[in-house]
């Protein structure tokens, strides 16, 4: 069923990985299944953090653009994908419970797996690559 | 008696003051008056003065009414008084010893009424000191003589005399107290062999034997004291001593159960050179024999226990300063044995005893030495020594002070066992759990490297996969897609040889250890690094004076400092050229390898955990795979030693790496 405006599945959601070609595959398997009308690309968690932070500024703006699903890889230099969720939820005004995160990673190790369900048994643990099944599940 | 003096010199004699000046007047009056018996006098007079002058024995003469009326000096000096204190006093006899006062009271009462006679008597005075002098006095009446009318003393000093006597009587009856109370028995018999002397327990011992009570004189060889073996027995060595030797004899005696021990010493007695008899001393020695026969027996049991055991054991001794005392150091027989030596074969000292410790583990065990002595604890150290043979043996050994009056050291005692089979055994112990703990961490990671690294790229490859799939009609995509695909197999090639460099380090743990020189190694990698290090302008600096190199896996030690080396210059400041300080040094028995840079440093605070782990890294602006440490301390742990990180943030980075010396042989 085809309309000039796809329907998407969420506003805005965030990728969060190191590696740019990983960010590549999955932003194109996002879009081929419409998940969001929006994207926001992060290559390091500084960023994504300040991305963030940036939003507490304004209300309005923060529930306008604050993502509904995050994508978070794990092995990252300087901060990994665990710092970076324990430095959003002490991000003040940000209330995590309205945001999806998604642990998206290669490694098999379960230890990781494990680690993720201590922090929180919200959190989805995902393994790459992305699918349109894993999405259509979220 | 003054009726047989003519009246005048009995006045005088009665006004005389004792002095030899006024008996000079005295004289010469009598002289003045009694002209008609001038010759006489005078050459009384002359015989008197002489006789007084030479006298050196007092003279005291006492008239009748029992006061003395002279004394010569030498009475003063003897009993310390001045002339007014003897002469004209009534109280002479105060001055005698009260147990003598009666006796000495009736002698001069009986020396009265005998005049012209001559008597002797011993008796005590005071002096002026209130001791008590003997003396022995001749007294003679000489009371009819005109020019003396009294008892004339004429006195001796024989207290030194009486006290010698005293002492003599004292001494003898010390000597037979001595004699008779010991159990022990003396005689002395004459050429003849007759009996001369002996004690209280000869005489028992010969009753109690025959029941006779023999005395001097009595003939010793006689055949009612002995049985005739010992008659022989006894003759033999009499004659033996009086020949002129002196000797001691053991015998036994097989009494019911228990064996008795005596030992006789004979000495024959001179006089004039010529022998006159013999001394004879005998005493029980069962204890001593019986003592000394235990430490013969013990000596035997823990010289055979100590070699089944190979148990050696030794003393040394300090001395004020607490240094061992160089020729003070004992071995026992098997000690001796342990070393490769027959016992006693070398001249022992401590000089000696450190040319046979295996150089390396001298400064080790003086350390533990010296912390013993230090400490006043027990000493234990295991060490390498060299035998004669030059074969390395280990050596434990054991020691315990032992402290003299005032607490300070005197010695130290101690154990030493040759444990070579269990040392190896141990190092081999040791080294195959480090192997297996090295093949798990190995396992571990490669479990890591496949489960993160290798799965990376090959996740990206399926997912480009996919969009390649999807994207059929988007060329952009479909080139952005191969693009990608050549990196991920890029990334994935590098995986897999980042692992085989990793597996070809493995499997160097196999190989032989070899003594590794730093200076060689270092500049085996510099020249390997030389384009590197140009182009950064980095300079290596290295100090291994104190400890030149290792015995060790050469492949690891490699790896260890290459690393180290690339991680200083790949974390370099970017302005400054790197200097990297490469030292060795032995703390406490310890080796240590310190790595120095000038580069950004580390936050360990945020870090620390993460320095050593793998694919960790630090900084985005570098590039690195995150391995190079991990690699280096598995490889350090493989060699069972330690690495830790020191760091401060933009001025240096140190790795300092430890090593047990002690275990590598």
């Amino acid at each position: 069923m085809k309309t000039k405006e796809p329907k998407y599945k969420f506003g805005k959601v965030m990728l969060l990985d190191d590696n740019e070609l990983d960010n590549f595959i999955n932003q194109k398997i996002l879009e081929s299944v419409h998940f969001a009308k929006n994207i926001y690309v992060n290559t390091s968690t500084q960023s994504a953090i300040e991305f963030i932070r940036n939003l507490t500024v304004a209300p309005e703006l923060l529930s306008k653009s604050l993502p509904e699903v995050i994508f978070i890889d794990i092995n990252m230099p300087i901060i990994d994908g665990f710092q970076f969720i324990t430095l959003l939820k002490e991000i003040p005004s940000v209330n995590i419970d309205v945001v999806k995160l998604v642990i998206l990673t290669s490694s098999l190790d379960e230890r990781d797996e494990e680690k993720a369900k201590t922090i929180s048994e919200d959190i989805v643990f995902l393994r790459k690559p992305l699918t349109g099944a894993m999405l259509a599940a979220l | 008696m003054s009726h047989q003096l003519p009246p005048e010199l009995a006045v005088h004699l009665n006004s005389f003051d004792g002095t030899l000046s006024s008996l000079d007047t005295f004289f010469t009056e009598v002289a003045g008056r009694l002209k008609y018996k001038r010759e006489l006098i005078s050459k009384h007079e002359t015989r008197l003065k002489k006789l007084l002058e030479q006298a050196h024995d007092g003279i005291a003469l006492l008239g009748q009414d029992k006061i003395i009326r002279y004394v010569t000096p030498a009475v003063l000096k003897d009993f310390g008084y001045n002339e007014n204190e003897l002469l004209n006093n009534d109280g002479t006899l105060q001055l005698g010893h009260p147990e003598e006062r009666a006796m000495l009271t009736a002698f001069i009462e009986d020396m009265f009424k005998c005049p012209g006679q001559t008597k002797q008597v011993k008796y005590r005075v005071k002096t002026k000191k209130g001791e008590w002098k003997w003396v022995r006095s001749n007294v003679t009446n000489l009371i009819e003589e005109p020019s003396i009318g009294a008892l004339v003393f004429n006195y001796e000093d024989i207290t030194e005399k009486i006290e010698m006597e005293r002492q003599k009587e004292i001494d003898i009856q010390n000597r037979d107290a001595l004699i008779n109370s010991t159990k022990d028995l003396m005689w002395s018999l004459d050429t003849e062999m007759r009996l001369v002397t002996c004690n209280t327990a000869f005489i028992n011992r010969i009753k109690a034997n025959t029941g006779i009570v023999i005395k001097r004189g009595d003939i010793l060889l006689n055949p009612a004291l002995y049985s005739s073996d010992k008659l022989k027995k006894w003759s033999g060595r009499y004659k033996l001593a009086l020949s002129g030797k002196s000797f001691r004899v053991d015998d036994f005696f097989d009494l019911s159960s228990v064996g008795k021990w005596e030992e006789t010493t004979l000495n024959p007695i001179y006089q004039d050179g010529e022998i006159i008899g013999v001394s004879c001393f005998l005493r029980d020695i069962t204890e001593k024999k019986n003592a000394s026969e235990i430490i013969r027996k013990n000596e035997e049991t823990m010289a055979v226990a100590q070699s089944i055991a190979h148990f050696g054991s030794w003393e040394c001794y300090f001395d004020e300063e607490g240094m061992i005392r160089p020729h003070s150091l004992k071995w026992s027989d098997e000690l001796y044995r342990i070393c490769g030596y027959e016992p006693g074969e070398i001249q022992l000292s401590y000089e000696r005893y450190k040319e046979i410790i295996h150089p390396d583990d001298i400064k080790y065990e003086q350390g533990m030495m010296q912390a013993a002595f230090n400490t006043n604890t027990v000493y234990t150290a295991e060490y390498r020594m060299l035998r004669k043979s030059g074969e390395v043996r280990w050596i434990k050994s054991r020691g315990r002070i032992v402290l003299r009056k005032g607490n300070k050291p005197l010695k130290m005692v101690g154990t030493a066992q040759d444990i070579t089979e269990r040392k190896l055994a141990e190092m081999e112990r040791n080294k195959l759990i480090n192997d297996l703990m090295q093949r798990n961490s190995d396992l571990e990671q490669f479990a890591y490297i496949v489960s993160h690294n290798l799965r990376s790229p090959v996740a990206q490859i399926l997912g480009l996969i996919s969009i390649i799939n999807t994207y059929k009609d988007d060329k952009e995509a479909q080139l952005k897609c191969i693009e990608g695909l050549q990196k991920s197999t890029q990334s994935l090639d590098n995986v897999i040889i980042d692992l085989n460099e990793i597996l070809k380090v493995k499997k160097q743990i196999s190989e032989p250890r070899t003594f590794v020189n730093f200076s060689e190694l270092v500049d085996e990698i510099q020249s390997g690094l030389s384009t590197y290090l140009e182009k950064e302008k980095a300079i290596i600096e290295t100090n291994f004076s104190e400890m030149p190199g290792l015995f060790t896996l050469k492949g690891y030690m490699y790896s260890v400092f290459y690393n180290l080396i690339v991680n200083s210059l790949k974390y370099r400041k970017r302005n400054v050229p790197p200097v990297i300080r490469i030292k060795s040094s032995m703390v406490e028995n310890k080796m240590m390898i310190e790595f120095t840079d000038n580069g950004i440093g580390i936050d360990l605070k945020t870090n620390k955990e993460k320095v050593f782990g793998l694919y960790k890294r630090f900084t985005n602006h570098v590039e690195g795979k995150g391995i190079g440490l991990y690699m280096v301390k598995t490889q350090v742990e493989a060699l069972g030693g330690k690495i830790s990180v020191e760091s401060e943030v933009n001025v240096a980075t140190t790795f300092i790496i430890e090593f047990e010396t002690v275990l590598d042989i």
